[in-house]
């Protein structure tokens, strides 16, 4: 009995034994959680930019192989005559077809002879068309990307008068064996095509799609497929509105609020500050002073928008840069105590301050003026109504603020000071919106938006809110003068 | 106070809340950590690292159960860790086999404050001094103790014998010497 007996008191005694631990140990555990947090949003961040880059480096991969189809048929189109034009756009668009299937024509026996004169009257179609040997289809050397240019000029005015009777004649022949004519495609001869030097590629390959065209409409969906992505030139005005919460953020990528303590007296024990205790009087006399002082108010975020006009110009199918100017209304909420009235005290705040304590909520208000330039790419096929992605930056300029800035100073006070509010800011831009086109070439969209500010917003150390976030959704309208 | 509602604002990373529940098990939790520790700055680095770990792991707490037993384990635990890691009391930590020591029954702690118990509690040997606090103070079996610190639950039966008939003939001593001081050597 006794010997639990000595264990019951000395674990009474222990239960209620405490210590009181210095006050550096809760801002270190706080930074070590914040620190945490701050790793996860950098992560979050790094994942969500690489994601974004590869998105973007595949459009524009994409993009830049497109264009430079386009350009080579825009030049084999101003170089022959209309006739010539709509063969040799057919044979371009085969060319095209091909980086998705390819043709094998085989002809039966009974209609050799006839198929015979018709390679013999185009022998280049022999080299043309895919080899059968074995049952295989024989591969076909690459074609380098640069040498349609070179197919183009090579082109002979002389041969170009032959090709046309030798098609024509290619069309008789074809319309006798069409009806036997077997199609055979594969995957496996994809981008397969003739031999870039040889001059009368883009002929053969026109006679080729002849061959095609009745019983094969791709060509036609090819053709029609080129039409929409023909890149338009033309700039696009819109009008754009965006409500949502700024906030300002005490970390670099934070979505979070300033988290200075909320609301609440610090005991500041050995302080040299004469302030004293707005609240509850110093400490008393001897020794290290004991004060009060109140801390920053944490902030809160607050009812923004934005509005302004914007250009879009399309650079490719499905990527497009936006510039505009906006009006930019952003404002925060923190808690702060009643006026002190003018010239009191505090020569430093020019103007009216108010006290620490938190006694009512007090919102700062701020117009910005902005200019801001994105990129938009386009995720989703369809054209008439996708997701987009959107990223950019904006400059921005304050036009005018009736912010607060805290000081530590007289145990804490609130006050006014446009010295120390930085003007011009830049600010990173990015959102995803649904874009949809009505039936009067308007273009809407809608979606989430962040705006984060990379410039400190006060250039006061003492006050802990540093960087402007704004997110909110945005709509926009377009108005495209294309008639339909 | 509403521990739950604590708990659940904490999980929302609200720092008044992360605040308000380090403030208000801190000192109960630095007691507990000064117990197996020689200086109060260990103690300290000990609380800072359990804090943290309650602070990472809090979502994995249940609110069935009571919410400062749980941060006393994670203290505890976070303390043996700091013990087995730091050299100081690495070297210290060795459990001899001892033959049980016999019992002495006298309650000599009633008459002593925590403080003074605390304070010679540190004054044992780092061994002792773990064990001491696993038994007699977190309730520990031996069994749990051997598995804790990777011995026989004999070893920590006689290792905790030895570190109480210690203690308890410092409490006497020390009851005595004070004794002395109060009555003025009479």
């Amino acid at each position: 009995m006794a010997a639990n007996e000595f264990e019951k008191n000395v674990r009474r005694e222990m239960d209620e034994f405490k210590l009181h631990p210095s006050g550096e140990v809760w801002p270190k555990i706080e930074e070590r959680i914040r620190e945490k947090d701050r790793k996860r949003r950098i992560l979050f961040f790094i994942l969500f930019s690489s994601i974004a880059l590869m998105l973007a480096g595949y459009g524009i991969y994409n993009f830049s192989g497109n264009n430079r189809k386009s350009e080579a048929q825009h030049k084999l189109s101003e170089d022959n005559n209309q006739a010539d034009k709509n063969k040799i756009d057919n044979s371009k668009n085969e060319e095209l077809n091909k980086g998705t299937v390819a043709i094998k024509q085989t002809i039966p026996l009974e209609n050799t002879e006839q198929a015979n004169k018709t390679l013999l009257v185009g022998k280049q179609k022999q080299m043309h068309q895919p080899h059968k040997e074995d049952g295989f289809l024989r591969p076909i050397p690459r074609k380098d990307p640069g040498s349609q240019d070179q197919i183009t000029v090579n082109i002979d005015p002389a041969e170009k008068e032959n090709y046309i009777k030798s098609d024509k004649t290619n069309q008789e022949t074809t319309n006798v064996s069409s009806s036997n004519r077997q199609q055979v495609i594969t995957d496996t001869a994809q981008r397969e095509v003739a031999k870039p030097n040889d001059k009368n590629l883009a002929l053969n390959n026109t006679t080729g799609s002849k061959l095609e065209e009745p019983t094969d409409t791709r060509p036609v969906q090819v053709m029609n497929k080129k039409k929409e992505d023909k890149v338009s030139n033309k700039i696009t005005w819109g009008l754009g509105l965006s409500a949502g919460t700024s906030v300002i953020t005490e970390d670099a990528f934070s979505f979070k609020s300033s988290y200075a303590a909320a609301d609440r007296q610090y005991n500041v024990p050995g302080s040299s500050q004469n302030g004293g205790n707005p609240a509850t009087g110093g400490g008393g006399s001897g020794g290290p002073t004991t004060y009060y002082r109140y801390a920053q108010s944490q902030n809160e975020p607050a009812f923004a928008f934005k509005a302004g006009i914007h250009a879009r110009k399309t650079i490719s199918k499905r990527s497009s840069l936006s510039a505009g100017l906006g009006y930019s209304y952003l404002a925060d909420k923190i808690k702060v105590g009643a006026t002190q009235g003018q010239g009191q005290t505090q020569s430093a705040f020019s103007l009216s301050y108010y006290s620490g304590s938190p006694q009512q909520t007090f919102t700062d208000h701020f117009h910005f003026l902005e200019f801001p330039l994105s990129y938009n790419w386009r995720v989703t096929n369809n054209a008439d109504h996708f997701l987009s992605l959107n990223a950019g930056v904006s400059p921005s300029y304050l036009l005018a603020t009736n912010a607060l800035l805290y000081d530590t100073a007289a145990g804490g006070v609130y006050y006014h000071n446009k010295d120390l509010i930085t003007r011009t800011h830049l600010n990173f831009i990015s959102g995803i919106s649904y874009q949809f086109k009505n039936k009067n070439s308007l273009e809407f969209s809608i979606g989430p938006q962040f705006s984060f500010d990379i410039t400190k917003a006060f250039k006061s150390d003492l006050d802990k809110r540093k960087y402007f976030l704004y997110t909110g959704i945005g709509a926009s309208v377009l108005f495209d003068n294309k008639k339909k | 106070m509403d521990y739950h509602k604590l708990v659940k604002d904490c999980l929302r990373n609200k720092p008044e809340a992360q605040r308000q529940l380090y403030e208000h098990f801190a000192e109960i939790m630095l007691g507990v950590c000064y117990r197996y520790t020689k200086s109060i700055r260990d103690a300290e680095d000990i609380l800072q690292e359990g804090f943290v770990k309650v602070f990472f792991n809090l979502k994995q707490y249940r609110n069935d159960g009571e919410l400062g037993a749980w941060i006393r384990r994670i203290m505890v635990t976070t303390a043996l860790n700091f013990l087995k890691r730091n050299r100081n009391y690495r070297d210290q930590m060795y459990f001899p086999p001892e033959h049980l020591h016999p019992v002495i029954n006298e309650d000599a702690s009633a008459i002593l404050e925590a403080k003074e118990i605390a304070e010679l509690i540190r004054q044992l040997p780092p061994g002792y001094q773990t064990i001491f606090n696993l038994h007699a103070i977190e309730g520990y079996s031996h069994v749990e103790i051997g598995e804790l610190l990777g011995i026989t639950d004999g070893t920590s039966r006689s290792q905790y014998a030895r570190a109480r008939s210690l203690l308890i003939s410092w409490i006497q001593n020390y009851s005595l010497d004070k004794k002395k001081e109060t009555y003025g050597g009479k």
